[in-house]
């Protein structure tokens, strides 16, 4: 299936949500990206992430209450659906087989290189 | 309290908010403003404010940004069907074609010719480095019976204002110059572009020095400055700088060379002296007209200041010198009716709306820069208005084609992309054209206007800029009525062969047509008339003869004139000689003081020297008494004009009446007593842009006698060209190292009209491509208004109409039209013509022309006729049963 897979910004995210449960919305998920990554984001690039992760189905969102903060504006939360947990497995899975696979001679010689 | 949103930026919110989503505006507006609060507390309201800027210039992403309505179409496939079926409608229809691209295309260029022009002669003086704050000291003189105004004003005023006045910066005076031969090893050059400025010169204008040090470059008294080429005339590629040229001023060191004058100022030299070297002009002087003077003003100094305090100025300085000069007090002065006025103009405002006397040279006229850049908006709006009329016009034709798509599926927006899109296609396509039209005529206009104007240098990416939008307007406003009326159609009524009779259409069609020939008449009229100016001026009687007279100038380097004079009146053809220091027209006279014998006050005059036979050889009528003769001795003898004659107060006796001429400029050893010998009818001896001053004309036998610089002989003129050969023999036989200048007076004359003779021909070369323009529009319009009643023109026949009822028929619409625009037209141009006749001293009366105004009527309506009748005739004559039988 086309797009079944994840990018590193968009498993970024999906994590980043899991990471903030109940909070997370828009801005709490942007900072918390910046924080782990050390990279600035901008909202715009964040809500195309959303947004197909919607599409594929991993992520499902509500509208919030309206609240005087934000002048009104309401949060809209964002959930990881568990068709988008099982792809965050399957992407560990893959990796830590990789991981797995790597002769650690070879991964240490490296680190003594570089 | 107030309100947290305030800090913030307001622009970018509204921005955002109108290019994103509605669904995610509450969502994403939300979390920018939370994140702006945040970062507020934690990073400042600076910081705070620019990352949400660019967050929202981040936001600009197609999962965000609106859909457009285009978006929502396959743009590219769209596009593609809409060029196609442009072309081919375009293909189809190829006068249409023509009448819309060419048209468009030619007013296009023209407008952009026209605008290269302002262009060059707005930019006048613009690059010198303190330009806001550069101004030029201009004087009104008020004489008891008339005002002069004056560019060239005393040596010492700036240089006092600059003591004086410490609002003023610095200041520099240019001598406009004359005529001298310059010689660099045996070789000799007469230099007309001579020029002495001030040491500042260079510092105070914006002319760059190419060789020499700018800082001391007059620092010897016989320093001179060449321009580039001027350098490269006398020495090729040689070094100049320290090299020595000969003048009748002694030697010059050549201390540097600067760029060849800018074409756009007022002033242009070829070799600048340093004005020190001019001795005569040293003494303070606050009376005669020697330089120009320029003021640097301090930053943010109003001139109205400075010209108030100039009254002082007047007072403190000038005023003793008029009373010990006129022996009066300067509240006398005054009271007689005298008095000066100084006042600053800006230097960027000198070429276009000073016209004073003694300017460096004929200035531009801001008039005429309104006349032409409303010619063009003319113009473009008449192929404008040719553009619409067509489209609406053609709207009944097309309209079977939009209710066949209709029926088909076409959308309604994608009839009006089809229609938007034909309209932009023509108006890009003619803005090439017009671009390649250009670059053809440029050079030819360059020649015409005697400008290096270069259509590079105006394609600046700006000016791309606004002449694409300009173009896209123009298609789109002419796109717009066909675009939304015709894809409004119902497709029933029209399939059903309904005609569609547009009422809407059919008036703006008419107020478009009347408008053209609104224009188009005032145009005509106003050709007309400016050509009645132009003739007046050349064919006014002048008081002389203009005809036949070669003109001998710098005389004075003759080492005896008589013996010239002998020499010359031998020559067969030659029927007269005469001498003056000034000849009509050129300007330059000066200026002395007279009192009548016994009278307190004297009275300024213009002031000329005439040999004996001037008067004969020019032709020119006595009022009373005589001319100065061999048979008298003329030292102390005075001629005045009608003008002066009352300026002194002696019109009624004036043969006989002692004048004083006294002590001035002119003579500094004391007063003189002359007697009037004879009275000359006034005579135009300056242009006909200004009234007739009082003048007073010496003898050449009297003390002013040297300045006789101008032989004027009267010869045979089919002999000319020998009797100018022959001339210069003579001349070179007696004064070998001089060079020979002679001219005809008729030219010199014709010279002075140059400029409005000039634009006299633009103008009708402009006004002729306008009235063509609207020509081939009304043909345009009349072919298809006559293709829509066809079926009409037909029945009316069947029904017995004869085909001259018919023709006048249809022509009786357009008579009507053009009336209404006949009625609009003359006031309008009346009111122009007295706008631009008001510059002339001497001009026609506007009701003199009345003929231009009928002719005016006239001419647009047989052109009318005749564009319209071609089709009216055709469609009439035509067999009925084929007209009925068109579908």
């Amino acid at each position: 299936m086309k797009g079944s897979n994840l990018g590193e910004f968009q498993e970024l995210a999906l994590l980043t949500i899991l990471v903030l449960g109940d909070e997370a919305y828009g801005v709490t998920i942007k900072r918390e990206i910046n924080k782990n990554v050390k990279r600035a984001i901008s909202r715009g690039a964040l809500h195309t992430a959303l947004s197909r992760l919607e599409e594929k189905g991993y992520l499902k969102s509500k509208q919030g209450e309206a609240s005087t903060e934000r002048g009104g504006r309401p949060k809209r939360y964002y959930e990881v659906t568990n068709k988008g947990k099982s792809a965050l497995h399957e992407a560990r899975e893959v990796r830590d087989n990789l991981w797995n696979k790597i002769p650690s001679v070879r991964l240490e010689l490296q680190y003594a290189l570089s | 309290m107030p309100s947290p949103n305030d800090s913030i930026p307001k622009l970018y919110q509204r921005l955002f908010e109108i290019f994103c989503k509605e669904e995610l505006i509450n969502e994403l507006q939300g979390d920018l403003e939370e994140e702006f609060f945040l970062n507020k507390e934690e990073l400042g309201l600076r910081r705070a404010r620019s990352i949400y800027k660019a967050e929202v210039i981040k936001m600009l992403r197609p999962s965000i940004v609106k859909k457009t309505k285009l978006n929502n179409l396959n743009f590219a496939a769209m596009f593609k069907i809409n060029a196609k079926l442009a072309f081919r409608n375009l293909a189809k229809h190829k006068l249409y074609t023509f009448i819309n691209i060419g048209g468009l295309a030619i007013s296009l260029a023209v407008c952009m010719l026209i605008l290269l022009y302002v262009n060059s002669e707005v930019n006048y003086d613009n690059y010198h480095p303190n330009k806001e704050r550069l101004y030029r000291v201009a004087l009104d003189r008020f004489y008891p019976d008339h005002t002069s105004y004056y560019a060239l004003t005393p040596f010492s005023m700036a240089e006092q204002a600059a003591i004086d006045f410490p609002e003023v910066e610095a200041f520099c005076r240019i001598f406009p110059g004359f005529g001298i031969d310059v010689t660099y090893e045996n070789e000799s050059f007469l230099e007309n572009g001579l020029k002495a400025a001030d040491k500042n010169f260079f510092e105070v204008f914006g002319i760059k020095i190419i060789e020499g040090d700018k800082a001391d470059i007059f620092n010897v008294p016989n320093a001179v400055v060449l321009s580039e080429s001027t350098a490269r005339k006398y020495f090729g590629n040689d070094q100049a700088i320290g090299k020595i040229l000969k003048s009748a001023l002694g030697d010059l060191i050549v201390s540097g060379v600067a760029e060849d004058t800018p074409q756009n100022t007022h002033f242009k030299f070829d070799l600048l002296l340093n004005l020190e070297l001019l001795n005569f002009l040293q003494a303070p002087n606050f009376l005669n007209f020697s330089v120009h003077n320029y003021l640097l003003l301090k930053e943010g100094v109003d001139p109205e200041l400075i010209n108030e305090k100039y009254v002082d100025l007047v007072e403190n300085y000038a005023a003793g010198q008029i009373e010990r000069s006129q022996n009066i007090s300067f509240e006398e002065y005054k009271a007689s009716g005298n008095g000066y006025r100084y006042y600053l103009q800006p230097i960027q405002d000198i070429h276009l709306k000073s016209q004073l006397e003694a300017e460096f040279e004929v200035n531009g006229n801001i008039t005429y820069i309104y006349i032409f850049l409303s010619i063009a908006v003319f113009i473009v709006a008449l192929a404008a208005v040719n553009f619409i009329n067509l489209a609406t016009a053609r709207s009944t034709e097309r309209a079977k084609e939009v209710g066949i798509r209709k029926v088909l599926g076409s959308e309604r927006k994608q009839l009006i992309s089809q229609f938007l899109f034909e309209s932009i296609f023509v108006s890009v396509v003619s803005l090439l054209i017009a671009v390649a039209l250009i670059f053809l005529i440029m050079p030819a206009f360059n020649g015409f206007t005697e400008k290096t104007m270069a259509l590079a240098t105006f394609l600046t990416p700006l000016n791309i800029g606004i002449l694409l939008l300009f173009s896209l307007g123009l298609g789109l406003l002419a796109g717009l009525y066909p675009a939304f009326i015709l894809s409004s159609f119902k497709p029933v009524t029209v399939l059903k062969g309904k005609l569609i009779s547009s009422k809407n259409g059919a008036w703006i069609r008419n107020g478009l047509v009347v408008f053209q020939f609104f224009i188009s008449i005032v145009l005509i009229c106003s050709t007309l008339i400016v050509g009645q100016q132009m003739d007046y001026l050349q064919n006014r009687n002048l008081g002389f003869d203009r005809e036949n007279v070669l003109v001998i100038q710098r005389a004075f380097n003759l080492p005896d004139l008589e013996t010239f004079k002998t020499e010359v009146s031998k020559i067969p053809g030659v029927n007269s000689i005469g001498g003056a220091s000034a000849m009509p027209g050129s300007g330059i006279y000066f200026g002395a003081s007279f009192r009548q014998e016994g009278m307190n006050e004297a009275v300024a005059l213009n002031c000329a020297v005439f040999a004996d036979e001037y008067l004969e050889t020019m032709n020119m009528e006595l009022a009373e008494g005589r001319s100065f003769s061999k048979d008298f001795q003329d030292t102390l003898a005075l001629m005045l004009n009608e003008s002066g004659a009352r300026a002194l107060g002696i019109a009624d006796n004036p043969i006989g009446a002692r004048i004083s001429n006294v002590q001035g400029a002119n003579n500094p050893n004391g007063n003189i007593t002359y007697q009037v010998v004879g009275i000359i009818k006034d005579y135009n001896y300056k242009s006909l842009h200004t009234e007739i001053t009082p003048m007073a004309i010496f003898s050449s036998e009297s003390a002013q006698g040297g300045n006789v610089a101008n032989l004027a002989l009267k010869i045979d003129p089919a002999q000319s060209a020998a009797i100018v050969d022959q001339v210069r023999e003579i001349w070179r036989g007696q004064a070998p190292n001089q060079t020979y200048v002679y001219n005809f007076l008729d030219d010199s004359l014709n010279g002075l009209y140059e400029a409005e003779q000039k634009s006299g021909k633009l103008f009708l070369i402009f006004t002729s491509i306008a009235i063509w323009i609207a020509c081939i529009g009304l043909f345009g319009l009349a072919t298809f208004i006559i293709g829509s009643r066809i079926k009409e023109i037909g029945v009316r026949k069947v029904l017995g109409a004869s085909s001259a009822r018919v023709v006048f028929l249809l022509m009786n619409d357009f008579n009507k039209l053009i009336l209404i625009s006949v009625l609009l037209a003359v006031p309008a141009a009346i009111w122009v013509m007295q706008k631009w006749l008001a510059g002339f001293a001497y001009r026609i009366d506007l009701t003199d022309t009345w003929v231009s105004f009928f002719i005016g009527g006239i001419v647009s309506l047989l052109v009318a006729w005749l564009t319209v009748s071609y089709h009216s005739i055709k469609a009439a004559m035509s067999n009925p049963v084929k007209n009925l039988r068109t579908e």
